[in-house]
């Protein structure tokens, strides 16, 4: 039943939406957690250059004006496979703490 | 965007230095420039202050220092870095159980020869080289100096000593039997006997020749009749007692007199006398053997006295060599009677606070030069960057 949160786990779960840059991708975990979760900023490079690395996930150069140069990450097939593995592992972790929890909860609401 | 984040750039560069490739260096900063830069517009946009909205993101992501360590956690050269302070770190195990064990064995088991006491003796210097070098190598390349790992190691070392003590032969003060350790003891005072007796010759020889005529090429004893009468008589008597004399006296380690065990091509190559290695070895038993092959191997007294002398020009000597070996010889017996008379438990706090104290001492030191190194070579621009920053 184990489950291992990580924060690779997370990028790859925003990045199968769309392809962000690292800034991005630290707001969009806030965002969609509604603040509960907060990538510290400063581990989020390393985490990225390690996915990278590991070919789960790809990147862009896009230059600006005005600004220095933008980042941008997207999800690679290898990254996906990687995310669904992640996905079922959590879905399984779920279902076994709802089995311990939840029954509890039903049989106490019950009395 | 202000000069605050081109500050944190620069300083952050400095961490990355010679730690990363050029290019990853280079795109790291920028990716941090373009994550402060997108931080700022959010916050400008929420209608804070363009410097405070700066101020604000650079705060967020953590001190530049801290960016260096979790971007470099990443890297081989940090890798590297870990595996070389694990290496460090379990010498510093290694090298404290041996401290131990050398120190028990040299100072009890001295009568024998113990192939492992030769091993941690011609081993030990070495492997405090690796350990330094492989603890700040790796303190450099990962920026953090490894406390806690240090003081788990010198701790596991410690406790190794104990269950040494407590498995091993302290009941029988090494492979000295309790019996049998008054014989020995006997035997090492004889030896010491005749040492005492060829300090005697030599102190005469010194007295009466040799501040005379040191800075002369010429070696003419003015007693040499005398010398000469010496070394006939009591020579062969110390020849007799050397080899016992040998096993128990020899270079000293950490206070403890150490047995050599030399095989007799390397005596006579003189690998044993410190002349190879060019240092006087007066304080050391290791001398007793430059005068003890000099009286084997020459074919009279005459001839090898004269050879002697010779041979003692080198380290422009005016004391009695063989005084300080007596000496050493006796300090020796005395301490083998001392732990000779210790219970078990007396023994092994004798020989392990001496250890504790050696081993807390060799890793405040290196913790006190590891801080500085964590910091080389950004040193002067941190500093700029925090109190421009403030």
């Amino acid at each position: 039943m184990a489950f291992k949160s990580d924060n690779d786990a997370l990028i790859l779960g925003v990045l199968a939406e769309r392809s962000l840059h690292g800034y991005e991708i630290s707001k969009q975990i806030k965002l969609k957690s509604k603040g509960s979760l907060t990538l510290p900023e400063n581990k989020l490079y390393p985490a990225l250059h390690k996915l990278e690395e590991l070919g789960l996930i790809t990147s862009e150069w896009i230059p600006q004006h005005g600004k220095p140069d933008r980042k941008v990450y997207s999800i690679s097939p290898e990254g996906t496979k990687e995310l669904d593995s992640h996905r079922s592992a959590w879905k399984k972790f779920m279902a076994n703490i709802n089995s311990v929890m939840m029954d509890t909860f039903s049989r106490e609401s019950e009395l | 965007m202000s000069r605050y984040a081109d500050w944190y750039a620069v300083e952050l560069d400095g961490y990355l230095r010679g730690r990363m490739s050029e290019v990853q260096r280079f795109e790291a900063t920028r990716e941090i420039l373009n994550h402060f830069a997108e931080h700022v517009d959010d916050l400008v946009s929420k209608g804070m202050d363009p410097v405070e909205a700066e101020k604000a993101a650079i705060v967020a992501f953590g001190s530049p220092r801290q960016a260096s360590i979790n971007l470099l956690g990443q890297s081989k050269g940090n890798v590297i870095g870990k595996w070389l302070i694990l290496v460090g770190c379990f010498m510093i195990t290694w090298l404290t159980f041996s401290m131990g064990l050398v120190g028990t064995l040299a100072q009890i088991q001295a009568y024998f020869e113990a192939p492992i006491w030769n091993f941690y003796y011609n081993n030990l210097w070495r492997s405090w080289e690796i350990l330094a070098v492989s603890l700040i190598v790796g303190t450099i390349l990962t920026r953090k100096v490894p406390v806690g790992k240090m003081l788990i190691a010198g701790g596991l070392g410690i406790a190794l000593i104990g269950v040494f003590f407590f498995v091993g032969p302290e009941l029988n003060y090494g492979n000295v039997p309790k019996d049998k350790f008054d014989t020995m003891l006997t035997k090492w005072q004889a030896a010491n006997n005749t040492t005492v007796l060829l300090a005697e010759l030599e102190k005469s020889i010194i007295e009466s020749t040799y501040t005379d005529t040191f800075n002369g090429k010429q070696f003419v004893f003015k007693d040499k009749a005398l010398a000469i009468d010496r070394v006939t008589h009591e020579a062969p008597k110390m020849l007799a007692a050397s080899s016992e004399y040998i096993k128990i006296s020899g270079t000293r380690f950490g206070g403890y007199l150490a047995p050599p065990k030399l095989s007799k091509s390397q005596r006579w190559n003189g690998e044993d006398t410190g002349i190879k290695q060019g240092y006087n070895p007066t304080e050391t038993g290791n001398s007793f053997m430059v005068a003890q092959r000099t009286l084997q191997y020459y074919d009279s007294a005459e001839e090898a006295i004269n050879a002697w002398a010779e041979s003692q020009k080198m380290y422009g000597r005016s004391h009695s060599l063989f005084g300080s070996i007596a000496r050493e010889q006796d300090e020796f017996i005395q301490g083998a009677r001392k732990f000779g008379m210790l219970s078990g438990p007396q023994l092994l706090i004798a020989t392990i606070l001496p250890v504790i104290l050696i081993t807390f001492a060799s890793l405040i030191s290196m913790m006190i030069i590891g801080w500085p190194l964590t910091k080389l070579p950004t040193l002067a621009v941190q500093t700029s960057f925090k109190r421009r920053f403030a």
